[in-house]
């Protein structure tokens, strides 16, 4: 193979420090460095250049709980015990050559049984210590349940609020529910079960039933299991009569075009 | 080698200041295979700034990237894979932040395989120590913001897309709508040029 030319030689030396190699300039990349081992320093600080970006960004700081839970961390003797696997541990797919692999790190375990408690409790303190952003997720999730669930004892603690209970029109179906109304306030409480969920592009229309006219109230969707637990505006004035629940498309239709499944019992 | 650390740029999240403030990264590095929890916080001072920030652009959320910080911190005491002899701690520090953040990205956003094979090249092959580690943080923030003013913006966009964004240089020519060659040429280049902008620095 020829000498390659300095200009080639750095465009695939930067490539590679950017990952974009073609597989026929990787090739050509690893004979050369076959060749040429000095350069893969060169092809180093090309990466070292590269990871020094983030020094350009605005200096932003991280609450001081970060610090906090970090030092805390190292005090739990089970997030202390923790081995994660080494993220560098995983061949390099870029390319066929693998001129930086990392040493390898092997744990100095002998017995099997030490090796596997030792993984299980690496995996629960990765748990603990990795977790917290779903753990997070999740207690917003149920703090907005429960805030949704005190509205609703609040409702029910009033004493002119009505239950309107909703009935399926279909007696192999047990679908059940109530629409939840205190006069005088903007919304309602619809909560249902056992009703079917729909697929795309279908919803559950709700509607008022007014001297034999049907007036469109809101549409809504039910879980895969089939519930339902959603505040509904209530207009001001909205008709509030005998209700019904119809199988529609979005939008919703000026007039009900879909199976009635459910009615109410007033 | 005791290397006196400046941090302003990014500045200490603690101000508590003792002997470890003038210790080396790799000294503290060896303090904390000794289980010295203070060493890392020392390291944290150092870097918890930088290491956020760059967790900060790419995830686009405090809350995650506040985790990320965390995980990365915890990974440098649990984990033994940095090894001083190969590279600078920030730049592993980076590396492997930007590795997490965007593989956080790709679980969100399921962006292409492409993706992820750079990001383990970017961790697979840690730098060597250089004469880098001796400048102080201001200064090397610095120097890589003026580095960066000598990039052509195209360069500086496409570099800048890949890194913090994780787009792979084809996503990149299509979402500014030029060809890919064009698009590899600008990010080879303005890498090269930072090489020799940064040259002083690293060697």
């Amino acid at each position: 193979m020829t000498v390659p030319l300095p200009e080639y030689l750095e465009e695939l030396l930067a490539g590679y420090a950017l990952g974009d190699l073609s597989p026929e300039e990787a090739e050509d990349l690893q004979q050369i460095l076959l060749e040429h081992p000095e350069l893969e320093a060169e092809a180093q600080i090309l990466q070292e250049v590269l990871a020094t970006l983030p020094y350009a960004l605005p200096v932003v700081q991280p609450s001081f709980q970060v610090r906090q839970n970090i030092l805390a961390a190292l005090d739990n003797p089970a997030v202390a015990s923790c081995r994660e696997n080494p993220v560098d541990s995983q061949e390099n797919p870029t390319t066929k050559f693998n001129i930086f692999k990392p040493k390898q790190k092997w744990l100095r375990i002998s017995s099997p049984w030490v090796k596997l408690i030792g993984g299980i409790a690496a995996g629960i303190a990765v748990a603990i210590a990795l977790d917290s952003y779903r753990i997070r997720q999740q207690v917003v999730a149920m703090q907005r349940q429960i805030n949704g669930q005190k509205s609703l004892i609040a409702m029910l603690q009033q004493p002119n609020t009505r239950l309107v209970s909703l009935k399926g029109m279909d007696p192999t179906v047990t679908a059940s529910g109530n629409i939840v109304v205190t006069p005088g306030e903007a919304q309602a409480v619809l909560i249902l079960q056992n009703l079917a969920p729909l697929p795309d592009g279908q919803a559950y229309q709700l509607w008022s039933i007014v001297n034999g006219q049907r007036v469109p109230w809101e549409q809504f969707r039910v879980d895969q299991r089939g519930n339902v637990f959603a505040k509904l505006d209530l207009p001001e004035n909205f008709p509030m009569s005998r209700l019904a629940i119809t199988v529609e498309v979005f939008p919703p239709p000026p007039t009900p075009t879909g199976p009635m499944v459910m009615i109410s019992d007033l | 080698m005791k290397l006196v650390m400046n941090a302003q740029v990014h500045a200490p999240t603690n101000p508590q200041t003792h002997a470890q403030d003038v210790a080396t990264d790799a000294e503290l590095v060896k303090a904390i295979r000794a289980g010295e929890s203070l060493a890392l916080g020392n390291l944290y001072d150092r870097y918890g700034n930088l290491v956020y920030g760059l967790a900060l652009r790419i995830l686009t959320s405090a809350t995650e990237a506040e985790d990320l910080t965390q995980e990365i911190f915890l990974n440098l005491w649990h984990n033994q894979t940095y090894n001083p002899d190969r590279g600078s701690l920030s730049s592993y520090l980076t590396t492997l932040t930007r590795s997490r953040a965007i593989d956080k990205l790709r679980s969100r956003t399921t962006q292409g395989k492409f993706l992820q094979r750079w990001s383990q090249a970017m961790v697979t092959a840690t730098p060597p120590a250089t004469p880098f580690d001796l400048a102080a943080l201001n200064q090397r923030a610095e120097e890589v913001q003026q580095a960066l003013t000598k990039l052509t913006d195209k360069q500086r966009q496409v570099l800048e897309m890949a890194y913090y964004q994780g787009l792979s240089q084809s996503e990149i020519a299509k979402k500014i709508d030029v060809p890919l060659g064009t698009v590899k040429s600008w990010s080879r280049q303005g890498l090269l040029q930072l090489r020799k902008t940064l040259k002083d620095l690293i060697t």
